[in-house]
């Protein structure tokens, strides 16, 4: 589903050069769960960034859908994204000034060819699967901490994309909230079969996930199936 | 997508709010602002229907002269002034004349129709060609109106467009109280109040220096001719003495007149002019101050909207299209207001004045609140969304 | 502690130079434009030379007859005034002079033009002109018709190049006239003192005696006080209604008003004719004129401090959680706002300084001496201490209502 072929960023200022990611290869198949993990300023988040195309690689070729991205036209990876990659952040990153609908609607907003209605109509139902169907007028500052997780939840859904990338979902909740957070995404992953990167800090939810990828200093240290793990 | 920015203006109105009510109230300084000018400018493109240049307006004291006496030497002054080499035409007439501060209005009436209107009249000497009259329908006075029984009138365009629209005026009459007046021509324009002010109209008749039931009018207009200076006054004066012994004849050059006369007219037009511009560059500024604060609290929402698919064009517009909700939003309010100004008229123009002028504030305000936003908008676009998104 | 609050309100100017900016132009500019107008103001309606007596004086300038579906407005003649004005016997002194006219000479070898009234010996009582040489003329003179005149300072340099006139012969249209004091330039805006020229009303050739009401004198009653004032109106309305009307003419009714200065101004614009003009929507106007004018700068200005507030919500929450009460942080602001506008006002003093200067020199107010006094300084503090406070106090109210855990955590609402 995304494949990273011997990635490199490497980030440039006057004086100092800082090797973010070295010779990153990974590929997530369709229908898997992925947890990345490693200690602060490892790279990770640059690696979701790049996955995410949020940002270019200085070497290397990402491929998402069996689509290699050749060109990082601005024009171009806003239409990826919007079609084929959807978001969730450690602080939710919801418009405060738009309701629980009008934030989920977002992405459908970007994209050609949605009525209103539909548009509607599809926030609905995201909603109704992450269990927040009664709250679609309120707003973000209405609800608590896992409620907001789980509307950036509907919201990343909405556009039904091939792959979700998770920036430590869970990273802002208290456990209770978090473990819900994570049940609605390994559901999605079961029932739906959505492809999910997820990157955390939390051995528990990455034990939970099917594989789990380390990262230290940019480089990827191990790359193993969870039960193998726990086998071990 | 406008639905959105509509959406997202509206649940922030209490933080707009501020911004559209400084967005109202410019708007109405500059409506007001724009009527006037806009008015100033449509009295200035009409025809002014006489030639102020090389005008000599001369007003005559007469003092302690007994009026019979005064009869005559007026007669004599105006041949004699007639003889002089420099000059070209002269006309003795009642003074409100454009420039002059004068007015003399009188009621005219033809069945319902009733207009107060400027009246000239005419007592020696040829004031067509003194003042560059231009006819445009029947005739000029002639030699023996001023003692036709008729009442002989020659009316300005408007007032034939008043009382007559599109018929012929020639030959039809006019009242004014018991007396009734003969319409023999019409004139292009004889505007009195000046070239920026509106007008009522006006018409002229002759009457006769021996006809005692009349007063004598005071005024000489005297067109010199060509290359003629000021220097000649002093000489012209001492012709004048050598018949009206004792007389004052107190000259005023039209053409000095008239600089003055724009120069009050205009200086307050150029100082509401020039406050309603400080306002308005207050306001934008203003904008634009809180319209980059704005971008800079609503960072992490750029990045989110990057990350969810939206081009930095996209993001552009967003931003302008918020700017021009807003102002629509105080400029429908405004227009309001406008509207009621307008219905009531409390500045007393044409309607079509406030049209243009509800027109230029609309596309002005917008013009303003682009050029404010533009700046901010290019800085929100040009936001990188990894390093909006990133996590503290 | 006031060494601490300045301190940090520079700082936190200086931090956000565009704010700042804005802020100062608003305020500067407005303050200008409020100082010019109360200037002009006080240039036209204030209390000093020529009408140092003004709060006693009563002008009456204004002749209204109808009658037949005919209207006439003009002056009163010396002749009406004369019969009906002057014989009142409430007001201490009733001056009777002209309107401007317009007189010349040639002697220079070009046309001098100089505005010349024509005035009784009481306009130099119940005027205070400022004389730089000699002196008016008295009773004597206007009594015998003697050729006597007062000249301006710049009618002086005009014609004789000095102001050391006194003695030295004036022609105006052909009459040599004695010049017996120079006074200081009067600005025009002072219409009813201002002139060039003035001499006896006896040395006019006009027919004084000419029957008809309307003319081109008017009058200026002196009460003896100022409370004195309604004693001499009611004189002076009480006769009016009993001025016959002029034989031979169509007119019916016949109106003439005394009015104080700032009545005489609103009845120009008003164009009422009742005994009574209302002043109070003439103040209303000018009041609400410039508080319109206020309005949007201030809204601005409140505007920009939301912002600048907001900007500083994080540091406010700091300071809140470890203990600053809300009101030293609402004083606080407060007095960064007020001394902002201090600054402000300043820049905006010089400017009208500026401004003042350039009208002045203009020449489009023949002799404008417009400038700052005690009470236009006082005014603009006023407004400044009025912006600063109002522009200040809903932005300083948001900020009290900032909680410091939400602010911390990073919600912006």
């Amino acid at each position: 589903m995304i494949t990273l072929s011997d990635i490199e960023k490497v980030y440039q200022t006057k004086t100092i050069e800082t090797v973010a990611l070295q010779r990153v290869n990974l590929a997530v198949p369709k229908g898997e769960f992925v947890s990345i993990m490693g200690p602060s300023g490892c790279g990770k988040s640059t690696l979701l960034n790049i996955m995410g195309l949020l940002d270019v690689p200085t070497s290397g070729v990402v491929t998402i859908d069996g689509q290699p991205i050749k060109s990082y036209k601005d024009k171009e990876l806003a239409h990826i994204r919007n079609e084929k990659i959807g978001f969730v952040f450690q602080s939710y990153h919801l418009v405060n000034d738009l309701s629980v609908l009008d934030n989920v609607e977002l992405p459908l907003l970007y994209r050609s060819g949605v009525s209103g209605s539909e548009r509607t109509k599809l926030a609905k139902d995201a909603l109704e699967k992450v269990g927040l169907s009664a709250r679609t007028k309120h707003f973000p500052n209405q609800l608590s901490g896992g409620q907001r997780q789980r509307v950036a939840i509907a919201r990343a859904l909405i556009g039904n994309p091939a792959i979700i990338l998770a920036d430590e979902p869970t990273g802002n909740l208290d456990s209770v909230m978090g473990e819900e957070v994570m049940n609605i995404l390994l559901d999605l992953n079961r029932n739906d079969g959505t492809t999910i990167v997820m990157v955390t800090h939390d051995e528990n939810m990455a034990h939970k996930t099917e594989r789990l990828v380390r990262f230290f200093d940019g480089q990827q240290v191990s790359d193993s199936k969870v039960f193998d793990l726990q086998t071990v | 997508m406008i639905k959105h920015l509509f959406k997202l203006v509206w649940n922030r109105r209490r933080a707009n709010f501020l911004m559209i009510m400084a967005i109202f109230f410019s708007f109405l300084v500059l409506f007001g602002t724009i009527s006037v000018l806009v008015n100033s400018w449509q009295n200035y493109k009409k025809p002014l229907g006489f030639e102020p240049e090389r005008i000599w307006y001369v007003n005559i004291q007469h003092y302690q002269t007994p009026k019979d006496e005064v009869r005559v030497i007026s007669e004599q002054l105006v041949r004699k002034l007639q003889t002089l080499p420099e000059i070209e035409h002269v006309a003795l007439a009642s003074g409100n004349a454009a420039y002059s501060g004068w007015s003399n209005m009188m009621g005219l009436t033809r069945g319902n129709l009733q207009r107060g209107i400027n009246n000239v009249t005419i007592q020696g000497g040829d004031f067509k060609s003194t003042m560059d009259l231009n006819v445009v329908e029947g005739r000029w006075f002639q030699d023996g109106d001023e003692f036709s029984n008729q009442n002989p009138m020659v009316i300005t365009q408007d007032i034939k467009q008043f009382f007559f629209g599109n018929e012929s005026a020639a030959g039809k009459k006019l009242k004014s109280g018991d007396k009734e007046f003969t319409v023999i021509g019409v004139i292009e324009a004889y505007r009195t109040n000046g070239e920026l002010n509106s007008d009522a109209g006006t018409f002229m008749r002759v009457s006769s220096l021996a006809d005692t039931s009349r007063w004598v009018e005071n005024t000489l207009y005297l067109r010199m001719k060509p290359g003629v200076t000021s220097g000649i006054e002093e000489k012209l004066l001492k012709e004048a003495g050598s018949v009206a012994t004792g007389w004052k004849l107190d000259v005023k050059y039209m053409d000095q007149m008239r600089a003055s006369y724009m120069k009050e007219n205009l200086t307050p037009l150029l100082i509401f002019a020039i406050i309603c511009a400080f306002l308005i560059l207050n306001v934008a500024l203003g904008i634009f101050g809180v319209l980059w604060y704005n971008i800079n609290k609503r960072y992490s929402e750029i990045g989110l909207r990057r990350a969810l698919g939206a081009t930095a064009n996209q993001i552009y517009k967003q931003f302008l299209g918020e700017i021009l909700v807003l102002a629509t939003l105080g400029l429908v309010l405004g227009s309001f207001f406008a509207i009621q100004f307008v219905l009531l008229d409390v500045m007393g123009m044409q309607p079509e004045v406030y049209y243009y002028a509800l027109g230029i504030s609309i596309v002005m305000i917008y013009l303003l609140v682009i050029v404010c936003a533009f700046q901010p908008s290019r800085q929100a676009a040009a936001i990188h969304p990894a390093l909006a998104l990133h996590e503290e | 502690m006031l060494k601490n609050y300045f301190k940090i309100a520079w700082k936190v100017l200086l931090r956000r130079k565009f704010f700042t900016f804005i802020s100062l132009f608003g305020i500067s500019v407005t303050l200008m434009v409020l100082m010019v107008i109360t200037a002009m103001l006080n240039q036209v309606f204030g209390t000093h030379t020529p009408e140092k007596k003004m709060d006693r004086m009563l002008f009456v300038t204004w002749l209204h007859m109808t009658g037949d579906g005919t209207e006439m407005n003009s002056g009163p003649s010396y002749s009406f005034l004369n019969r009906f004005v002057r014989p009142l016997n409430t007001p201490e002194l009733i001056t009777i002079y002209s309107s401007n006219f317009t007189t010349f000479n040639f002697t220079q070898g070009s046309k001098l033009n100089m505005q010349t009234r024509y005035t009784d010996s009481n306009f130099w009582r119940v005027m205070d002109f400022e004389f730089i040489d000699g002196g008016g003329f008295g009773d004597a003179a206007v009594e015998t018709a003697q050729k006597v005149a007062v000249i301006n300072e710049a009618t002086s340099i005009k014609n004789f190049g000095t102001v050391d006139a006194v003695g030295k012969t004036l022609t105006l249209d052909d009459s040599n006239y004695r010049v017996v004091g120079v006074v200081k330039n009067v600005a025009a805006t002072r219409t009813e003192s201002y002139s060039e020229v003035w001499v006896p009303y006896t040395t006019t050739k006009a027919d004084l005696n000419d029957p008809h009401y309307g003319g081109n004198f008017r009058a200026v009653l002196l009460a003896k006080d100022k409370a004195a004032i309604d004693d001499v109106k009611k004189e002076f309305y009480g006769a009016m209604a009993k001025v016959p009307m002029m034989p031979g003419e169509d007119f019916t009714v016949l109106k003439v008003f005394a009015d104080t200065n700032t009545e005489g101004f609103a009845r120009e614009i008003s164009r009422s004719v009742d005994n009574e003009v209302n002043t109070a929507l003439l103040y209303g106007v000018v009041i609400g004129g410039m508080f319109f004018f206020m309005l949007i700068p201030t809204l601005n200005l409140v505007n920009i401090n939301i912002s600048r507030i907001m900007e500083r919500a994080s540091e406010i929450g700091v300071r809140k959680a470890f203990g600053a009460s809300s009101n030293t942080l609402v004083l606080q602001f407060l007095f960064e706002n007020i001394f902002l506008t201090i600054i402000g006002g300043t820049i905006g003093i010089l400017l009208a300084v500026g401004a003042l200067h350039l009208i002045n020199n203009s020449g489009f107010i023949p002799y404008a001496q417009l400038g700052l006094n005690v009470p236009v300084l006082l005014f603009s503090l006023l407004i400044c201490l009025f912006f600063g406070i109002l522009s200040g106090v809903y932005p300083a109210y948001k900020m009290s209502k900032l909680h410091p855990a939400s602010v911390l955590k990073g919600g912006s609402k």
